[in-house]
């Protein structure tokens, strides 16, 4: 019994250890000083793999939810003769829900393992350690321009999967199903507000790109450099960043719609 | 009479001389000019001590060979030497600073004036041959891109891979990898240069290359070298001396010859590359016969 009772306060230290790590790495590459001359093309290198790289999945994941959605949506409504709000409600889930959240959740798998991955190796084959012995810190030169350029990508691509989710939606309605494309097009105008739903779903967006990028550079560079402890590292990327933005989702939407 | 007194102190001094030859004493006043001052070192890993207690000094100039078996902590002592890794107690002064005392600011300056070759080359995968002898040069100095060329091809061209510049490091074999390594680690000419097990893995052309490089380029720069090794011709050939790591100090220390003429066993074992020894080859385990006579019971 005591053991079991030891054993949990161990875990449970050695969990609140790893997370004071986690933020004093962060304060250290956030307050790196930036020399923005070296730090621009970095940055938009980083931009390139995470984001641009990340768009092909983000795209196709966005239509099909968005067929999907105006599928679905329909086939409920029409028993109640509102097929005309199959609009208004593709937009709403994308915008306020499923684009923040399943871009974070595939922009976790995509992009956040590959982060992790790819410093991990660099812990792994010493460049890390020469960059320090360089007279060069990689916090800010290896961790500092990939944690902003996941920071930047994910609200961006959150967007473009909403674009692309509204448009398959109304490919489906429209095109397949016949919905009358003035009525789709107006109830969804009426029913989306600019404060309310596009912008609380880019703060969502916002905050699970910083949390995804966070965990995903955490751990490549606390991660046991060897083969075994890469690919560990990757999959905790993979479950912890998924979890938390699941968990921080529910958060933020008690927070932003709970007293609709 | 004065004469007999003299006589009598020189014989005392080299019978101390003979019967105590790592007596740190009197190693101590041997370097007249030390760049590296270890004091009092001690570190562990977790629950296993490295180091106890350890003084070492590095003469300027001089190339000085850290050697011992694998599992000593050799790595961890250029490490701690580089700021890397921070000792539980001790000091190590580089010209009179105190290494394990500075300010995240200040460890980056002093690295400046440090190079270090790894063991695995730790070239950066993202860049070309060119690029990662450049590096240095980029972050650390304002020097026109034509200047710096030049460099990086002088840099290059002394460890005969002028010709790779383009490739990327995944198309180099292990030897010339090393090779651009120490390219790119002496492309500030730096005050002190370490390497890590510079000859490990490498067939023996390219072992004989690299002892060259290294012996040639402390003779043209009047570099301090630092080299961890357990390969131990190679090294004997190129130190000017050496230190022996076992077992969380140091066991024995001397120039090249005294210590192959030393003859406590630990050293000899050691130099000779003996199975058994004070170092033992088996694992510490039970009884042989009761241990195979347990799995008859069944």
């Amino acid at each position: 019994m005591i053991e079991l009772i030891a054993a949990t306060g161990r875990y449970g230290l050695g969990r609140l250890a790893a997370f004071g790590r986690a933020g004093v790495m962060l304060m250290q590459a956030l307050l790196a000083r930036p020399a923005p001359m070296q730090m621009l093309p970095l940055l938009v290198r980083q931009i390139y793999f995470v984001g641009v790289q990340s768009l092909i999945i983000i795209m196709v994941s966005g239509l099909f939810i968005g067929m999907v959605l105006g599928l679905q949506g329909y086939t409920i409504l029409v028993d109640y003769g509102s097929e005309q709000a199959v609009g208004q409600m593709v937009a709403l889930s994308l915008v306020r829900e499923l684009a923040p959240v399943v871009a974070a959740l595939l922009f976790a798998g995509r992009a956040g393992s590959a982060l992790t991955a790819e410093i991990g190796l660099m812990k792994a084959t010493e460049q890390l350690a020469s960059l320090e012995m360089i007279g060069v810190d990689p916090l800010r030169r290896i961790i500092a321009p990939r944690f902003w350029a996941g920071f930047i990508s994910l609200p961006l691509l959150a967007a473009v999967f909403a674009v692309v989710g509204v448009w398959g939606g109304a490919m489906v309605g429209i095109e397949w199903l016949g919905i009358y494309e003035g009525a789709f097009w107006a109830n969804m105008q009426n029913s989306v507000d600019f404060s309310e739903d596009v912008l609380n779903g880019s703060i969502k967006a916002m905050v699970f790109g910083f949390v995804v990028t966070w965990v995903a550079v955490f751990q490549g560079y606390d991660c046991v450099p060897t083969s075994e402890g890469i690919s560990q590292a990757t999959t905790r990327t993979v479950v912890y960043s998924s979890l938390a933005v699941l968990g921080l989702d529910f958060v933020l939407t008690a927070l932003m719609f709970g007293d609709l | 009479m004065p004469d007999f007194r003299a006589l009598l102190t020189g014989v005392q001094a080299a019978l101390r001389a003979v019967l105590e030859p790592t007596d740190s004493e009197s190693q101590m006043t041997q370097f007249d000019d030390i760049v590296i001052d270890i004091k009092g070192l001690s570190f562990s890993r977790g629950d296993r001590p490295i180091y106890r207690n350890v003084d070492i000094q590095i003469p300027r100039g001089k190339i000085t060979a850290i050697m011992g078996p694998s599992g000593t902590g050799k790595t961890t002592l250029l490490k701690l030497i580089g700021g890397q890794l921070k000792p539980d107690s001790g000091e190590i002064l580089l010209d009179g600073q105190d290494i394990p005392r500075l300010g995240r600011r200040e460890l980056f300056r002093v690295r400046e004036r440090m190079g270090m070759l790894f063991q695995s080359g730790a070239l950066f995968t993202d860049m070309t041959v060119f690029e990662n002898v450049a590096f240095p040069l980029r972050v650390h100095t304002e020097l026109p891109e034509e200047m710096i060329r030049d460099i990086v091809l002088m840099k290059l061209h002394a460890v005969g891979l002028r010709g790779a510049r383009d490739l990327m490091p995944s198309e180099l074999s292990g030897g010339m990898a090393r090779r651009v390594a120490l390219a790119r680690a002496v492309a500030l000419d730096p005050d002190i240069l370490m390497y890590d097990e510079p000859f490990t893995g490498q067939d023996p052309i390219a072992m004989g290359v690299l002892v060259n490089l290294i012996r040639q380029l402390n003779e043209a720069t009047d570099h301090t070298s630092i080299i961890v090794s357990h390969d131990i011709q190679e090294t004997l050939g190129i130190a000017d001396y050496i230190y022996l790591i076992a077992e969380g100090g140091v066991v024995a220390q001397g120039t090249p010859k005294q210590l192959a003429e030393a003859d406590s066993p630990q050293v000899r074992q050691f130099m000779q590359g003996l199975p058994d020894g004070p170092v033992p080859f088996h694992f510490p385990a039970g009884d042989y016969d009761d241990d195979l006579m347990q799995g008859r019971k069944g």
